[in-house]
């Protein structure tokens, strides 16, 4: 239950100074119909002390399958001014969609890779290479001028390669060690989204949050907003789309 | 259907054959660059990784209000290089850690120091591991007036006015300040230190005095046996008078002698080895006295023969005694206190009785005991920590 008030909820909580070894991508639902239907969506995402944006893209080039894009670049900086960091997370992925009148039920698997930057007073740095492989599951249902979407993820988070000055501070050693010492990561995240508008054009609004015990030992953000436009181009080859 | 299946299942096998795939996780830690640390190998047995200086002191202690300050790592770690280099005295022989070496809780066995040319000095060298962090109440720059000056006629208010009045005194290492940056410059191995404690390798004596003070900041001893049941009472007792409960760790020569001690001498030098309970006293050492001590600094008649009141941390270590070394084993100094003490004007409150010196009269029992006790306040880390030790090949 709990779970889902966060989702629910306006992100208000600001925290200060906090550097982030992962940072949860929208978990993005499409709204697949039938084949060629392709949704670009632009976000702007913002976590406790970072903000950036995202782009997702889709498209369906079977009655059944469809691909899926997704890229996230976030950036942070403390009050002061002497911390700043920023993180990617680029993914594709291959999935099958089943309509259901208004109803659309995707299932996804990708992979991606990113880096998460962080740099200290005296220029002290710490970088932190990953590949992410996920699977997801999310339903879409449209109502007139509604779109309200949920899905479930699960992540295979592996740290490759990282690249850590001593200097960043015992605190934050000790966050990298841990995910040295523990990675590869499966968890799941969750997400809730809502969409306002009429095709070809909705305004999107989303949140994801990151289900690990130890997220926060392990520097990582546990929760995203995201609020942007979503696309649906495949309006402009085709007029209408027929009705089921 | 069956195309998803014929689709999926060999992407989602794919996958899974990729994630075991993965290699372990390539972290590469740091600090120095190669060359800086190749550079400093030749020179230095310096962590690759840097040593942590912070401090947590035990509960019992942070229960009085003290905490140990967050000194700067890259400065402290420059400081430890110049603590133990000799190259900062006029023959090169001398080094801050020649007086105060680790192994007897930084402290000389000397009765008085011996500086530059074998020359002699006037007064004993402080133990540096007398004391429980002198971040957490040592020095008026960290704590305003309230904080505890340096050397025992307490005339350095910081710890850099302290390292800078040690290396310029003539008895000492008698440099002056040109001479002490020259040195440091001439060396190699301080460019790249340098650069990661400021950023760059200027050197300045400010530089040198505050990286000293930093890794100084950084010593104390809080792991002594004493400490370890001491810490033991928190929340197991009302508040006050924890350390009169007996500690279930000590013997019963070392409670008995815990007992004589909180009765007798924590009302100066502080029942749980805190802070001191007096900034300086005259402690009956001489009816004419030849070293003014805090007085030769205020000039004000009330503090002549007054010397700072140390911690009796690594006491068993740090013989021999006093500010001038004048007694050589802890049996001296308890006899000195058992029927020693002299009369004089400033004579501490606490030592005398009316007009007259205190007599405690220890019974040779109650002696033994008090030095059971005393040896509890050795912190056996403090002398074999790394972080503290010579960095010199």
């Amino acid at each position: 239950m709990r779970r889902w008030l966060a989702l629910s909820l306006p992100w208000v909580v600001w925290c200060a100074c906090n550097s982030y070894y992962y940072a949860p991508n929208t978990l993005y639902t499409p709204h697949l119909i039938e084949r060629h239907d392709a949704e670009l969506g632009i976000c702007g995402l913002r976590g406790s002390d970072f903000s950036g944006f995202e782009f997702h893209g889709t498209y369906a080039f079977t009655n059944h399958f469809a691909l899926m894009a997704n890229h996230l670049d976030v950036r942070g900086r403390s009050p002061s001014q002497d911390r700043r960091g920023n993180g990617r997370l680029s993914e594709a992925a291959l999935g099958v969609y089943f309509p259901l009148r208004q109803v659309s039920n995707t299932v996804f698997v990708g992979a991606g890779t990113g880096q998460v930057f962080n740099e200290f007073p005296k220029g002290s740095r710490a970088t932190l290479k990953f590949h992410r492989y996920f699977g997801q599951y999310g339903i879409s249902v449209e109502q007139g001028a509604l779109r309200i979407g949920t899905g479930i993820r699960l992540n295979y988070l592996h740290y490759r390669e990282g690249h850590i000055d001593y200097r960043v501070g015992e605190s934050d050693v000790s966050k990298i060690i841990l995910i040295e010492e523990n990675s590869p990561f499966i968890f799941p995240e969750f997400s809730v989204n809502l969409r306002i508008g009429s095709r070809p054009v909705w305004a999107n609004l989303c949140s994801t949050i990151v289900e690990h015990e130890r997220a926060k030992e392990l520097g990582w953000a546990t929760q995203t907003i995201g609020l942007g436009l979503l696309l649906e181009v495949d309006h402009f080859w085709r007029a209408e789309r027929p009705k089921k | 259907m069956k195309r998803v299946f014929h689709f999926g299942l060999p992407l989602v096998t794919s996958l899974l054959l990729l994630t075991a795939c993965e290699q372990k996780p390539d972290f590469e830690y740091y600090y120095y660059e190669p060359e800086d640390y190749a550079l400093l190998s030749q020179y230095l047995n310096l962590p690759q990784r840097p040593d942590n200086y912070s401090t947590k002191l035990p509960k019992h202690l942070e229960a009085q209000g003290l905490f140990a300050r967050a000194v700067d790592q890259d400065k402290a770690i420059l400081g430890r290089v110049l603590f133990y280099d000799k190259n900062l005295s006029k023959d090169k022989k001398v080094s801050c850690a020649s007086c105060h070496r680790q192994e007897i809780a930084f402290s000389d066995d000397k009765p008085v120091s011996r500086g530059v040319f074998d020359r002699v000095g006037t007064r004993n060298s402080i133990a540096l591991g007398s004391v429980l962090n002198f971040s957490a109440y040592y020095g008026t720059d960290l704590f305003g007036p309230s904080g505890i000056p340096f050397f025992w006629d307490n005339r350095a208010n910081t710890a850099s006015e302290q390292n800078l009045a040690t290396m310029t005194n003539p008895v000492e290492m008698d440099m002056k300040h040109p001479e002490i940056v020259d040195a440091v410059k001439a060396q190699p191995y301080y460019a790249p230190l340098f650069r990661m404690a400021y950023g760059d390798e200027t050197v300045t004596i400010q530089r040198i005095s505050e990286a000293i003070a930093n890794f100084v900041n950084a010593i104390g001893s809080y792991r002594s046996k004493f400490d370890r049941e001491a810490e033991k009472t928190i929340g197991t007792e009302v508040w006050s008078n924890r350390e009169r409960l007996n500690f279930s760790g000590f013997t019963p020569a070392e409670n008995r002698g815990k007992q004589i001690y909180l009765d007798n001498c924590a009302s100066c030098h502080s029942p749980l080895q805190g802070r001191p309970m007096k900034m300086f006293a005259n402690n009956g050492l001489d009816a004419t006295i030849t070293d003014k001590g805090v007085g030769g600094i205020t000039n004000q008649p009330a503090h002549m023969g007054m010397f700072k009141v140390p911690l009796l941390r690594n006491i068993a270590l740090t013989a021999p005694y006093m500010h001038d070394g004048r007694f050589a084993t802890l049996e001296e100094v308890i006899d000195h206190y058992s029927t020693g003490i002299k009369p004089h004007p400033n004579l501490s409150p606490e030592l005398r009785l009316g007009s007259q010196p205190r007599r405690f009269n220890f019974t040779p029992q109650e002696k033994s005991d008090l030095i059971a006790f005393l040896h509890t306040l050795t912190d056996e880390e403090l002398l074999v920590d790394k972080r503290f030790s010579n960095p010199f090949k």
